[in-house]
């Protein structure tokens, strides 16, 4: 797998447009359910993806061989992604955390008091639910669930990803994990 | 019964399969005794599987070639070289 990945990209640097078309075959279901699961919304998913595409293209030429090419792809979705959502919702003052508290933010705070409506859990079908769920996770947690629950990667993959340490992202998925469990216990 | 700090670690632990046996073993006679660490533990495995039994979907059929159609063209001579 890497060694063709590998091969298509020196095609694609020698200026063979067409061979661009392979890798996004070969990865467009992964970035396109990352940039799903992230911001849940289909068409949006499906701009951001491409878009993700477009931007690996343009900038073929600052990827590092030696290196994996879906980590670096997996991280421009992601980044595009958790932007648009930043820009999407003004509710950032949630996301942002309490001084002192490691991380804890006024929405997981709000989410541990605020069971979930019975009708609300009978208004949707579960997938529709969780992915709700997610949704209203805070970005740095939601990035690191989708990453490991939904694209099954290891911590040193998702630490690559995201640019922070593993210890890190084990403290967002083990926080986004929480926050989860609060409002989908209600099953 | 309010369980040490400690316990929920070994939780997570458990849960990202990092414990060793004898913590693990620890953990499990811990809640056969425990409801409420029985609970969370129950709930933490539960919120694991709904989250992992999303779907995998498929992006739309046109995906490829609308990527294509939207990539900065490359220079002509690379396209096509010029026979001599």
């Amino acid at each position: 797998m890497d060694q063709k990945v590998k091969k298509i990209i020196t095609k694609v640097r020698k200026g063979d447009h067409q061979a661009f078309a392979e890798l996004v075959n070969l990865y467009k279901t992964q970035v396109y359910n990352i940039c799903l699961r992230l911001v849940r919304i289909p068409q949006e998913a499906e701009d951001l993806a491409q878009e993700a595409f477009i931007r690996a293209y343009t900038n073929i030429d600052k990827y590092e061989i030696d290196r994996k090419f879906s980590t670096w792809l997996f991280r421009i979705a992601t980044n595009l992604s958790i932007d648009y959502l930043r820009k999407k919702k003004p509710s950032a003052y949630l996301d942002a955390e309490i001084p002192g508290t490691d991380g804890f933010t006024m929405y997981t705070q709000l989410a541990s008091e605020e069971p979930l409506p019975e009708d609300l859990v009978l208004e949707y079908e579960t997938q529709e639910w969780v992915q709700r769920e997610i949704e209203e996770l805070p970005a740095k947690y939601r990035s690191a669930i989708v990453l490991k629950y939904i694209q099954d990667l290891s911590l040193k993959e998702i630490s690559d990803i995201l640019d922070i340490p593993v210890a890190t992202v084990k403290t967002r998925i083990h926080r986004g994990r929480e926050a989860l469990r609060k409002r989908l216990r209600h099953v | 019964m309010a369980c040490l700090k400690e316990m929920v670690q070994i939780m997570y632990k458990v849960l990202d399969q990092e414990a060793t046996e004898v913590e693990e073993r620890e953990f499990f006679d811990h809640i056969n005794t425990c409801s409420t660490c029985r609970e969370h533990f129950l709930e933490l495995k539960q919120t694991e599987s709904l989250v992992k039994g999303l779907e995998t979907k498929e992006p739309s059929e046109g995906f490829t070639q609308a990527v294509m159609a939207k990539l900065p063209q490359p220079h002509k001579k690379s396209r096509r070289p010029a026979k001599v």
